[in-house]
């Protein structure tokens, strides 16, 4: 009976959106409702401890403008480490995914996959073993510097002011160079060989190609790794909690550390919550200028 | 055959949709009943939970027969019916102890402890995220700090009504000071102690024995002792080893100690701003402090990196022969005494940290009770959790945590075995004259003082100005939040 009333094309319809009808839901409770609930709650005094809050209009957000040095002050220790890992870790996967790709294909498989490993690392796990490389006194550093006659430059690399944002980024780069070159990688392996062969013929050297070949077209490849290392940078918290503690002070205190004390330590789980959506519209806005200044352009050829 | 083939993919496809139609189902009814799970409100002091559909028993049901001395040390509170007290503690390294406290508890009270642990530095997010669920534990680890922001949130059980019922409850307690500065908030006690922490420097005998130091009397002297020690063993000896990770941990206790007995000459210990952590304007008293820190902090009489290093690595420090002082708090005692045994066997002594010369008096004032536990308001046994709490600070738990977990407990009528920790103890019990008691959520204020004193002695272009001021700012922002 229920199957004259519709027609096959009607049922075909149904169907597919009763088969969305799951990821619909998972999309609205675990995406959409959180966000909008978010948005809700920075509107107000909720401690975080129990159900009762109210609302009290703009205080969070005007609190963040106008009396909180310490978010901005994290803000620029993010705006800094975004922007110097992001250039350090961009330029390295390139040049490392250019000397790759000019391997042989067993030689391009083994520096691949140990090049990638310690993306699949878990951050706890890489921060322990940085910090043990960068402990003062028995750190691998510090033990090579004295045994080369150089203990003077021996510091407390993650407690120094002057190189506790540098030893993050190095690690950070350690961590994730390999997911940069990998996707350069990928981009170069659709430039013709053809083309590369002609150049060559035409006499141009290994700096010509990567100035007038590799670089240009994978022009793709560096837009998502801005885009994708700078959000990340921004957001960034596992590898500075474990590795510095936001440390020596608060040199390298970024946002997210703030606004987990914030939520956690100061139970104002409202203002922690206005500090976050103040964090992700600053993120969508970098990653909308990036997008836009980055976008690959029609006119290569 | 091609109609058999036909039937056979009809048949499959239609097994397929059955199964996935299974599966569907299974999603929406696992999502739906996680969603209305976990809901459960949370109930202000004194107010019943209908959670079951039963009437929870409250402070103000409290029986007559918990006002009566039974002659045991565990007085009976009428513990409700097949309790389940759900209890959260952050002591991995105190398991034994806490599984012989919960046997004797269990022995003397009909209800049942379910245990859980949590590492020390996320308890507050554990108990956070439990009590938003709804999933809160009936007892738990708290330190004195959070009281008052516990409090605010309506998650303590007041535990006045079950002292005022037991009389033998309180006298089992150190002295009046250690329950009141732990959680007495408006008179209402929200909370025990369990164990003091102090700031103690233990040295190496030995080492000063072989090269004739002795125990300074005054903070000059301790500094010209410092000295001394750099001089006579050519740098090589770190004089005092105070890790100083994280956010300054042993070297703001260390100016932490000096700004106390300045404090004290300038005759500001007393003053109520100071006791209640509401003082916004030091005029100078906290520059100073950092001032003579950062002073011995340059002449490197805390080593070269003590911001680099955390405790176990002071203390590695400390017991390789390298450094001749070791700040540490008692409750590191027994790591101490294991690592002593294993590496150096040198011989131990402590003392505290000596007031300047014109000082009369040699402060504790940054010591005190402030482990321990409090019970939620809103537990299903309110009863059985405060019979829970009276039972960790009966005597006999005591005395576990006391001689097997080398604790210095806030216990009466304890006699410790071990020597140094009798001194400990003897320190704790007059330490609590001017210590500083909160009366306000002081959330993350702690953590932000010392991370500023991090920057200011680690930054050369800050000044000790600077440094007072930004103290004064995150002071007055923290009242302003509690407040708001």
């Amino acid at each position: 009976m229920l199957g004259k009333s519709f027609s096959f094309e009607d049922k075909r319809k149904i169907l597919g959106y009763f088969f969305l009808l799951p990821f619909f839901i998972m999309l609205v409770v675990f995406m959409f409702y959180p966000i909008i609930e978010s948005v809700v709650k920075s509107f107000t005094n909720w401690s975080g401890m129990t159900d009762s809050f109210e609302f009290i209009g703009f205080r969070n957000y005007i609190r963040i403008f106008t009396d909180m040095p310490e978010y901005w002050k994290a803000m620029s220790v993010n705006i800094k480490y975004a922007f110097i890992a992001t250039t350090v870790q961009t330029s390295l996967g390139f040049l490392l995914a250019v000397t790759i790709i000019n391997l042989t294909r067993r030689w391009q498989n083994f520096f691949k996959v140990s090049l990638y490993l310690p993306v699949i690392i878990p951050a706890a796990a890489i921060a322990v073993m940085w910090r043990y490389i960068y402990t003062p006194d028995y750190g691998l550093i510090n033990q090579f510097l004295r045994a080369v006659g150089l203990g003077r430059f021996a510091v407390a690399w993650t407690a120094n002011q002057s190189t506790a944002l540098g030893a993050v980024i190095v690690s950070n780069t350690w961590r994730y160079a390999g997911f940069t070159m990998v996707l350069y990688y990928v981009s170069m392996l659709d430039i013709s060989k053809e083309t590369l062969e002609s150049a060559r013929v035409d006499g141009a050297g290994r700096w010509a190609q990567i100035r007038y070949f590799y670089f240009p077209l994978t022009r793709g490849a560096t837009e998502i790794n801005f885009v994708l290392s700078i959000t990340g940078c921004l957001r960034a918290f596992d590898i500075f909690y474990l590795l510095t503690g936001g440390g020596p002070g608060t040199h390298t205190k970024v946002v997210s550390m703030w606004i987990m004390e914030t939520a956690f330590q100061s139970f104002k789980f409202g203002r922690a919550l206005a500090m976050s959506i103040v964090l992700f519209i600053i993120v969508v806005v970098t990653m909308i200028i990036f997008r836009a200044i980055l976008a690959p352009k029609d006119d290569f050829q | 055959m091609l109609k058999r083939k036909m039937l056979k993919r009809t048949k499959i496809t239609f097994i397929k949709k059955i199964a996935f139609i299974i599966a569907q189902v299974m999603i929406v009814a696992s999502l739906i009943s996680a969603c209305s799970g976990g809901g459960q409100p949370l109930v202000s002091i004194g107010a019943a939970s209908e959670s079951n559909g039963e009437p929870a028993e409250t402070s103000e049901n409290l029986p007559e027969a918990a006002a009566e001395d039974s002659g045991l040390d565990a007085t009976p509170f009428n513990v409700e019916n097949g309790a389940v007290v759900r209890f959260l503690h952050i002591y991995p390294e105190h398991a034994d102890a806490i599984a012989k406290s919960i046997e004797i508890i269990e022995r003397d009270y009909p209800l049942t402890v379910e245990v859980s642990v949590t590492p020390w530095n996320e308890v507050t997010k554990t108990i956070q995220t439990a009590s938003a669920s709804g999933e809160m534990y009936d007892t738990f680890f708290q330190w004195n700090s959070q009281v008052p922001g516990y409090d605010q949130s309506g998650l303590l059980l007041d535990l006045t009504p079950y002292f005022e019922a037991d009389p033998t409850w309180e006298p089992n307690f150190l002295n009046e000071e250690c329950l009141t500065q732990y959680a007495n908030l408006d008179g209402k006690i929200m909370g025990i102690p369990l164990r003091g922490t102090g700031v103690f420097i233990i040295y190496n005998k030995t080492m000063f024995d072989e090269n004739g130091w002795t125990i300074p009397g005054t903070e000059e002297e301790l500094a010209e002792l410092c000295e001394k020690i750099i001089a006579d063993t050519d740098e090589k000896i770190t004089p005092i080893m105070a890790p100083g990770k994280p956010n300054g941990f042993q070297m703001e206790s260390a100016r932490a100690k000096i700004f106390d007995h300045i404090v004290y000459m300038a005759g500001e210990i007393e003053n109520p701003l100071r006791l209640t952590d509401r003082m916004i304007d030091w005029q100078g008293l906290y520059a100073k402090s950092g001032e003579i820190m950062k002073d011995w902090y340059q002449r490197d009489f805390f080593g070269k990196n003590p911001f680099g290093l955390e405790r176990e690595e002071g203390q590695t420090v400390f017991f390789t022969g390298t450094a001749s002082m070791l700040l540490c708090n008692n409750n590191e005692l027994i790591a101490l005494r294991d690592m002593n045994e294993e590496t150096g066997n040198y011989e131990l002594g402590s003392f505290m940290w000596p007031a300047p010369k014109d000082c009369d008096e040699t402060l504790f004032t940054s010591a005190g009770f402030g482990d321990g536990w409090g019970a939620w308001a809103g537990s299903k046994y309110p009863n059985a959790a405060a019979a829970f709490l009276r039972g960790m600070s009966s005597s006999e738990v005591m005395t576990i945590w006391a001689n097997q977990e080398r604790c210095v407990v806030a216990a009466s009528g304890i006699v410790y075995a071990d020597s140094l920790q009798q001194s400990f103890a003897d320190q704790f019990a007059r330490s609590g004259k001017y210590r500083v008691v909160p009366d306000y959520n002081t959330g993350n204020l702690g953590t932000n003082r010392s991370q500023v004193f991090v920057d200011y002695m680690t930054d050369d272009t800050m000044t000790a100005d600077e440094f007072e001021r930004q103290i004064n700012e995150l002071t007055r922002k923290a009242i302003e939040d509690a407040e708001e």
